[in-house]
């Protein structure tokens, strides 16, 4: 198949870049992957759920400072540590979504920020374990490429689960609670449950890229760990790549990278009012993102090809089984 | 097609041989000091000192014949005030541009992201604004600390309080990597003198109401008050500490106080207010006052404890590369941590680790609308006005 | 000293003080809320360039801060009709979280126009300093005024909303904009001037925190977290809400701070948050979600 070649094929090509790329395209394109990571992430619960979050950066943070924790007093070999700090991430993830996603709207997005507010604020009074506001010094990283491959993997298998997703009927679920919650409540569907698995899978991801993340930088520190402007690159990539599709987080991630390096490097007292210009022009300009304006040229296939396909079969033999 | 493609490679290696050839042999071929400074992001406005002082360091050392008998250029990227970032440029720095010395960033945790690469590629880097002590404690060769360390940073207070006869003293202190070092060096160093150290608190930074922390200070009748302290929390401890009716014989503000927005902040309740200093323009350190005439001269604007201690920091580099008598990376390390150097900036010396032993801050007072210098004795402009009258008393 | 009642009632009254900067900085978050449903994210920037507005009144024409704060008030509701007209329009009645990211754009564009214009300097006026004896308590001066304003300024918006015809316009657009249409209200300009007066009373808000707090541009997007938490847990949308928001607050962040640690006060207003969204999600006196 065609299709798994092409998969093949670029994965290798993202895999072979270390063999020959220095240290600091390595760098450049580790924030890459990482951005575009947390922006697939974020993807799950506000793009194709809907709860606008403004929080997840919680379960980053939270990723950072458990695999910073257990490299330095425990040892662990860090991509394990990264990955408890993913664990760590989902398993918190599932009390506070049970909480948070009795809210909507505007109410959700407002808690999801306190509650990262409080997630740095316990950093900072958790000294025994967090050292507070000095922070945590992990050992110098000085193979960046393993790090490049883990980041990397992260994003990929990101991909490959929102691309499942967005062919799924657990995806079709997310989108109805995200168009008419109600009404999908009376279709049937558990609404709950539903949430709280796109919940969990948006956490778990930010966990690992945060554990990654205090691996790579080699120091955490609360302000740094839960900084809002790291929930907000994400949001931003997602929405002018187009939110609730499964390209939109790649092409809003590069076209954001490029844009950083190319003009915010011109720009340097204006970058962040031009960052919000961005969001404001994507907003009133271009709501559904980049991704649809390449659909509407044709440059990339629409979404959801399985069901389509599906859909477009002459006649069911028998209902399908739940 | 093709033959224009055969014509631009033929000027490039033509171009490429001609800058291989002729810049050695005129004794032109630069020096290159790379750093990377936050001109965009929090940091930005502040790093702007620094940035500008390694230009004026630069200047000078050309002005005098260069360094080693070359030219020195400078080379900045922007870190957006972002530690990632920052490390991701000395990459490049180290890397790509292969600059042959590493200076440092502005800010504490853009430092620490640096010095990790700098560590690896064994590149000696002086980074003149890391505060953090713990920076040294990682068993790192190639920092070197020029600022104060946060260790040293209120020492001061001490002494003056310890002259006037004060009894006990109360802490509250911002959470930050900086003041968890200063506050318990200043509080176990005023234990072994004598004081009775109170109470001892950290608050987290952006706090807007300190009146329970102090309520509970006042109550327990502290004759000193240290607030480790920047500018916003500098200024509303002293607003507070009014609004209370507590009147500290001694209230020490930290370094946000030092700053002249807080004296217009709080206009005549910033008198005997005391602050600490990394440097003041009056101190009678070798070539200060003339620093601080040619930075004037260059920028139009005062020099501030971000632009002399930058360049102090360059001065100490510049001895160790002279000293070293070559730009191998080992050799300036090594002459770095042998040097006991006065600078602009105070003295410079280092311990084994790369950590600054040599550099105290000031102690400063608000006298009539202007800072006068307390303590240490030898810099001193005028005589501590102790104790500070109480709110009431004052008009 | 832990069961002390004059101590008890001092913490009190550093708790209901610290209620008026938090109930200011509320009010004008909250009517926006209540009228167009939206979050402004930008209202800690509005609140912010109020402030610097009266201070630069203050130090180039010697206006006393409170002389000047009309005239901010004024300069922001223009401010405010102007952004509602050139964008919130655009977007108020579209996907739910558009106008919610266009304030949040909004609020990074004047923040770094701020920082700009600005410097990153920290401001502050000191005119009103020091504190009144009340019966053996002190009474904080500068914050004795902002609670007092705070109250004045809830108790008029809510007279305004309540007996005069325009506010009753302003109502009818919260409650129902379509049926309010049909009822002959001219709904456009009854959201412009909504937003006109939420940026003034955040203007009014900014004028005298510059009494309270030291300001830099960056300060209302920090302060204005704690106004998030207070229209919650007061009540969205509620502009008698936020008072109440702000007394709970301000008091839990004082005691928590005095009994437990400084470091806890600073979370209450969060576990605060969290706890109200848990139990009453509609906040203390709020609207109810559709």
């Amino acid at each position: 198949m065609p299709r798994a070649l092409l998969v093949g094929l670029a994965l290798a090509g993202a895999g072979a870049v270390p063999l020959v790329a220095n240290n600091y395209v390595l760098s450049v394109l580790i924030s890459l992957a990482m951005f575009t990571g947390l922006a697939y992430a974020w993807n799950i619960i506000s793009g194709y759920t809907g709860y606008l979050s403004f929080g997840q950066v919680t379960f980053f943070g939270v990723g950072a400072y458990t695999a910073a924790v257990l490299i330095i007093k425990l040892h662990v070999a860090w991509p394990l540590a990264a990955l408890a700090g993913g664990l760590l991430a989902a398993l918190l993830s599932l009390p506070l979504g049970w909480i948070m996603l009795r809210l909507r709207g505007p109410y959700f997005a407002i808690g999801m920020l306190g509650l990262s507010r409080i997630a740095e604020r316990i950093a900072f009074a958790w000294e025994p374990v967090t050292d507070g506001g000095r922070g945590l010094y992990l050992p110098p990283v000085l193979d960046l490429r393993a790090v490049y491959w883990a980041v990397v993997l992260v994003a990929a298998a990101l991909v490959g689960i929102t691309s499942l997703l967005d062919n799924s009927r657990f995806g079709l679920r997310l989108l109805a609670i995200r168009e008419d919650e109600g009404g999908a409540d009376n279709l049937g569907i558990n609404t709950t449950l539903a949430k709280l698995q796109a919940f969990v899978l948006s956490a778990f991801f930010p966990g690992v890229l945060g554990g990654i993340y205090a691996w790579h930088v080699s120091y955490v520190d609360p302000v740094t760990a839960f900084a809002t402007q790291i929930d907000l690159t994400a949001i931003v990539a997602v929405l002018l790549g187009g939110a609730g599709t499964v390209w939109g987080p790649l092409i809003g991630g590069v076209t954001l990278s490029v844009l950083a390096e190319v003009l915010w490097a011109r720009f340097p007292f204006i970058h962040t009012a031009l960052f919000g210009a961005l969001v404001i022009v994507t907003v009133l300009f271009l709501p559904k993102g980049l991704a649809d304006a390449f659909r509407q040229r044709g440059w990339l296939a629409p979404g959801r090809a399985f069901l389509r396909r599906l859909a477009a079969r002459p006649a069911p033999l028998e209902a399908a089984p739940e | 097609m093709r033959k224009r493609w055969y014509a631009l490679v033929a000027v490039a290696a033509l171009a490429a041989l001609a800058a291989g050839t002729l810049s050695p042999a005129s004794g032109q071929n630069p020096i290159v000091v790379g750093a990377s400074i936050s001109q965009t992001g929090r940091l930005a406005v502040t790093a702007t000192y620094v940035l500008q002082a390694y230009q004026l360091w630069v200047d000078d050392v050309n002005a005098k014949g260069g360094l080693l008998g070359r030219p020195v250029t400078l080379k900045v990227y922007d870190d957006k005030s972002d530690p990632g970032t920052g490390a991701k440029l000395y990459e490049k720095l180290i890397v790509d541009d292969k600059v042959d010395l590493v200076a440092g960033p502005y800010s504490t945790p853009v430092s620490a992201a640096a010095s990790t690469v700098n560590e690896k590629y064994k590149k000696v880097m002086v980074a003149p604004m890391a505060a953090g002590d713990a920076l040294w404690k990682r068993g790192y060769r190639y920092l070197i600390q020029t600022l104060t360390p946060s260790s040293l940073y209120y020492i001061g207070v001490v002494d003056l309080a310890l002259e006037r006869g004060l009894k006990t003293i109360a802490f509250m202190s911002e959470d930050s990597e900086a003041l968890r070092v200063a506050t318990p060096a200043v509080a176990d160093l005023a234990q072994k003198k004598g004081l009775k150290v109170v109470h001892n608190e950290y608050f987290p930074r952006g706090t807007t109401d300190f009146s329970a922390m102090l309520t509970r200070i006042k109550a327990l009748g502290a004759d000193v008050l240290v607030c480790g302290c920047y500018e916003p929390e500098s200024v509303l401890s002293v607003r507070q500490s009014k609004e209370l009716d507590y009147s500290p014989r001694l209230l020490f503000a930290g370094h946000g106080a030092a700053v002249p927005e807080f004296y217009k902040a709080l206009g005549k309740d910033a008198e005997f207010v005391l602050a600490s200093d990394h440097w003041d323009s009056r101190m009678k350190t070798p070539g200060n006052a003339e620093f601080v005439e040619r930075f004037k001269k260059k920028y139009g604007r005062e020099p501030n404890y971000h632009a002399a201690g930058t360049y102090g920091g360059m001065q100490a580099f510049e001895a160790g590369v002279r000293k070293a008598g070559s730009l191998d990376q080992d050799k300036i390390r090594q002459a770095l941590g042998e040097l006991d150097l006065a600078t602009i900036f105070g003295r410079y010396k280092v311990s084994e680790t790369g950590g600054q032993i040599g550099k105290t801050s000031i102690i400063v007072q608000w006298q009539g609308g202007k800072k006068e210098i307390l303590w240490p004795g030898g810099t001193a402009t005028a005589k501590a006005m102790l104790p500070a009258p109480p709110w009431a008393e004052r008009r | 000293m832990l069961w002390e009642p004059v101590l008890w009632g001092q913490l009190l009254i550093h708790g209901v003080m610290l209620a008026g900067l938090y109930g200011l900085l509320a009010l004008g978050l909250n009517l926006v809320f209540g009228v167009m449903r939206v979050i402004n994210f930008a209202h800690g920037e509005l609140v912010m360039l109020g402030a610097f507005l009266t201070f630069w009144g203050y130090t180039a024409l010697g206006l006393h801060p409170l002389v000047a704060l009309p005239f901010s008030a004024a300069v922001l509701f223009g401010v405010g009709w102007a952004l509602q007209r050139l964008l919130m329009e655009r977007v108020l009645g579209g996907q739910p979280m558009a106008a919610l990211l266009v304030t949040f754009g909004l609020s990074l564009i004047i923040i770094n126009v701020g920082l700009l214009v600005f410097g990153a300097d920290i401001r502050s006026i000191p005119v009103v300093s020091g504190s009144l004896r009340v019966a053996g308590f002190v009474v904080p001066k500068a914050r004795g005024l902002a609670f007092l304003t705070a109250v004045a300024l809830t108790v008029a918006t809510v007279a305004f909303l309540r007996w005069t015809a325009f506010g009753r316009a302003i109502r009818a657009t919260a409650q129902h904009p379509e049926v309010a249409i049909t009822c002959g209200v001219d709904v456009r300009r009854t959201r412009l001037v909504t937003f006109g007066l939420g940026a003034a009373l955040g203007a009014a808000a900014g004028s005298l925190i510059m009494l309270i707090l030291p300001m830099d541009p960056q300060s209302g997007s920090l302060l204005i977290l704690k106004a998030f938490a207070v229209i919650i847990v007061g009540g969205l949308g509620s502009v008698a809400g936020s008072l109440l928001g702000a007394l709970v607050l301000g008091i839990a962040e004082v005691f928590g701070s005095f009994f437990i640690a400084t470091v806890f006060g600073e979370v209450m207003a969060y576990v605060l948050l969290l706890l109200v969204l848990l139990v009453r999600p509609a906040g203390l006196l709020g609207i109810a979600e559709r």
